[in-house]
Formats: C-alpha cells, structure tokens, sequence
C-alpha cells in the first residue's frame, strides 16, 4: 500500500512539474491520458483472451500439444517486429495500439498459465476425482487457485509486456499522442526535458500498474493462504 | 468382500512393480498394507481408489471392477492435500458440494469436533501443524461418508509423539463408525498397533509373502507380549523379502 501511495505522489509531482515547466504545451496529461486508456482497453482483452485462451486448451490436452508449436513461434517474435505490418494494415489509429498491446501480452500470459496449470499439485488433482468434482468444479476450485502464484507472476509480467508494446508502438509512429510519442518526437527538438518527463512517467506508471495489479489481490490471496512459507 | 484383488500385475514401462497380488478384504475390517519403501503398495491404494488401473489382473471394489473415482471411497493423503485457500471448515466441506449450505456446514461441524479441531474452523491450512493438518483431511474423507477408506500413509510425516497421538485417536474414531480401512505404511508398530490384518509386501516387483490376522483383546500396547510377538514375527518376513539385517 505504502508503495502505491509514493509512486502516486511521485506521479503527482512529476505532472505538476511539467505543467509549471509547459511541458508539452501543458497538454502533458493528455498525453498520459492516451496511454492509460489505451493500456486498460488493450490489456483487458488481452487477459480475457488469454485466460480463455488457456482453459479451452486446458481441456484440449491433445490439441495443447499442436497449438504450443505455433505458440512458441508467435512468443518469438517480438513485438515490436508486428508494428509495420499493424501500420499497413490498421493504420496510425488506436486499433494499432491496441492490437500491440494485446500481442505484447496474450501469448507470454498463455503460456504462463499453462505451465501454472500443470504444476499443480498432483494429489489435489486426485483428490478433486475421489470428490467426484466435474471439470469445471476442478478448475474453479482447484486448478486456478492452486495455481494462483503463476497466474499472478503472468499477469505481472503481461502488463509490463503491454506497456512496452505500447510504448514502442507510439514511437514507432503509430501515435500523435502518449508518452512514447512525446518522448520520441521531443528528439527533433532536442527537447531533453520532455524527453525525461515522459521517460520518468513512462516508468512510474508501469511500476504503478504493477502494484495495482497484484498487490491487492496477493495480500487477499496468497498472503493469506501462506502460499509462500512452501508447506502444502 | 468388499475389496478383491486378483492376480494383479503392474508395470510402469519395463519396471514390474506389483507382481501376482492376490488379497480379499472383508467388510469392517482394519487392512494393513505393509511394506518397504517403493514397493507398490501405494500404487494397489491408488487403483483400490480408481486413479489407476492394474496393467493385468483385477481390482474389485465394492462389486465393481471398472473402478472410477468416488466419494463411496475416501482418500487420506500423506502430505494431506489440503486447499491452502480455504479454512478448516472450507476444507472439511470439500467432499459435499451436493448438500445445502447449512447442512454441509453442520455435517462439516461435527466431524471437525470429532478429530479434536473444534476452535480451529476457520484457520488457514498454514497455520497449522503437520498433525492438525492429517486431522482435517480425516475429517474431510469422513465428511462424506464413505464405505471403505484408503489412508496412504497418512502418518508418515509426523513426528514420533504425533503420529502415536494419532494412530489412537484414529483407533478411537473409526471403532465408533465401523468402515472398511485399508491403510498403508512401512512402520510395523504402526501396523501392529491398528491392524485387525497385515499383509507384507516384498521387494520390487512386490508379492504379498505374508499374511496375518492380529488377534489382541483390549487396548494394545507396544510392550505387551502378544504385541511383540506379532512384531517380530512381521520383522521376521519383511527382513527376508527386503534384504535387511536386524
């Protein structure tokens, strides 16, 4: 709690600064207004995707064995590496975006989750069939809280996977908006200062959105179950 | 009888593990399954259950030879295989997702107090110990009712103090409900403390080279004669078939 509190108040500062400073034109928050809306949207399909994406092949053990070869190859390709393709194809609009954000994201979540699944506990995947549990019983109250810790790990790593899409797809000239975009185009100038007021905010929002993420759902969870003294 | 195992043979790959295993429990009955360890006997537990199949042979349980898992057998795991995320109560109510919300709670209730854990409803798994732990996944498999319960060594995680504190309470439990137990271990004072049968299993690949019914009137205890007559006797055809010197 503590740590979002200071990265929050350290945000603060960093805005008020560039506004007393004209940064941007006093237009700073705009630009850290498109980047947000643009993560929230991206990374959210992506999630849902992603968890869909994981429990259908979860049932599909055959197919999880075929799908996995693509899925290593797509997780290959960074993603940076899709963005002249997306600027073809969709353009300099905010579907680029998200679609990089959703690249950056869904495959590395995918197969986190898998590998959590897998790891469960092989006695309490017994112990769901002596309790004569259906699959979705099994899942629910088995497989994803037992693999919580992984799932939690994959949802940190994604997010920061995203931002770095998303960042670099705004560089890449997907954008006339966001931090990225700032940063990136404050080097015609050589506008130093913009430069480090979107490197500084590009950092701390990433960090910001870690902490969100997971920090209440792991004082609530796995804290609480003692998931990390390694007894059960 | 409620469990019959004929000729049962199985093989991991190459490794022959259960050979020719022939056994016949009786409805009530304490079963010990005893044995060195990576015998198998694990393995004949685990297709009693249904998780596994005899490669040839059959297992009969209840009547039924194609054995798929069910709440008719209870299962006791050694490292207990509880949900960390749910409490006591939540633990013991796992096997009776069927019932009413009050009633599961209530059934959960009463066999919390009857494994001593009354207090601890609603603590998390981790902030128990091991024999508190073994008390709840008891409970749990006596939750549902079951007609036969397996125990795959259930105590072999405690210590010494613990695990005798258990075996009589567990003594003390199961005469009041009279269910079928078969129960694994490799220690044979444990087995001679609970059993009203033995069977030895030898070395990989395991046949059962003994068989014996232990017949104490009253309370048993380690020191006793009859006791230590049984135990030897035990020693005697477990040191044969595993190649251990007294």
């Amino acid at each position: 709690m503590k740590k979002i509190v200071i990265v929050l108040v350290l945000i603060a500062i960093t805005i008020g600064y560039a506004y007393y400073e004209q940064i941007a034109a006093g237009h700073i928050f705009a630009h850290l207004w498109a980047s947000l809306s643009r993560i929230i949207i991206g990374y959210a399909l992506s999630v849902a995707a992603s968890f869909l994406t994981a429990l259908a092949l979860s049932f599909l053990p055959g197919i999880q064995k075929y799908v996995r070869v693509y899925l290593n190859f797509l997780i290959s390709i960074p993603t940076i590496a899709w963005i002249p393709l997306l600027l073809i194809v969709t353009g300099i609009t905010n579907r680029t975006m998200i679609i990089a954000i959703f690249l950056g994201s869904y495959f590395a979540i995918v197969f986190n989750l898998l590998d959590g699944f897998k790891t469960v506990d092989k006695n309490l995947v017994l112990l769901g069939r002596n309790l004569e549990y259906n699959q979705a019983q099994r899942l629910i109250r088995i497989m994803v809280p037992a693999s919580l810790n992984t799932i939690l790990v994959s949802l940190k790593l994604g997010i920061s996977y995203s931002w770095r899409a998303l960042i670099g797809a705004e560089m890449l000239g997907a954008a006339t908006k966001g931090l990225g975009y700032l940063s990136f185009a404050s080097r015609q100038f050589y506008d130093l200062k913009t430069m480090f007021t979107a490197l500084v905010l590009i950092g701390l929002i990433g960090y910001f959105l870690i902490q969100l993420l997971t920090h209440f759902i792991e004082e609530n969870t796995i804290r609480k179950w003692g998931f990390n003294d390694h007894t059960m | 009888m409620i469990i019959q195992c004929k000729q049962v043979n199985k093989f991991f790959g190459d490794l022959h593990v259960l050979k020719g295993i022939d056994l016949e429990i009786k409805k009530g009955e304490f079963f010990v399954l005893l044995g060195p360890s990576g015998c198998g006997k694990s393995t004949l537990l685990y297709m009693m259950a249904g998780f596994d199949k005899p490669t040839s042979g059959s297992v009969e349980v209840l009547g039924q030879s194609d054995i798929k898992p069910s709440k008719k057998v209870g299962f006791v795991f050694q490292d207990f295989a509880l949900f960390p995320w749910k409490t006591v109560l939540g633990n013991v109510t796992a096997g009776l997702l069927d019932k009413s919300k009050t009633e599961r709670r209530d059934i959960a209730m009463h066999f919390i107090e009857k494994v001593g854990l009354t207090g601890f409803e609603h603590s998390f798994p981790h902030t128990l110990s091991g024999g508190m732990k073994q008390r709840v996944s008891i409970a749990r498999a006596l939750a549902y009712e079951p007609e036969i319960l397996l125990m795959d060594e259930p105590f072999g995680a405690l210590d010494a103090q613990t695990r005798k504190k258990m075996q009589q309470e567990l003594i003390r439990i199961l005469r009041e409900m009279n269910k079928t137990i078969v129960f694994v271990t490799h220690s044979v004072l444990e087995a001679v403390y609970l059993a009203d049968r033995v069977a030895v299993l030898s070395n990989r690949p395991s046949s059962i080279v003994y068989q014996v019914k232990i017949e104490i009137d009253g309370e048993r205890h380690y020191t006793d004669e009859k006791y230590l007559h049984y135990r030897e006797n035990i020693l005697h055809y477990l040191n044969q078939f595993t190649g251990v010197k007294e």
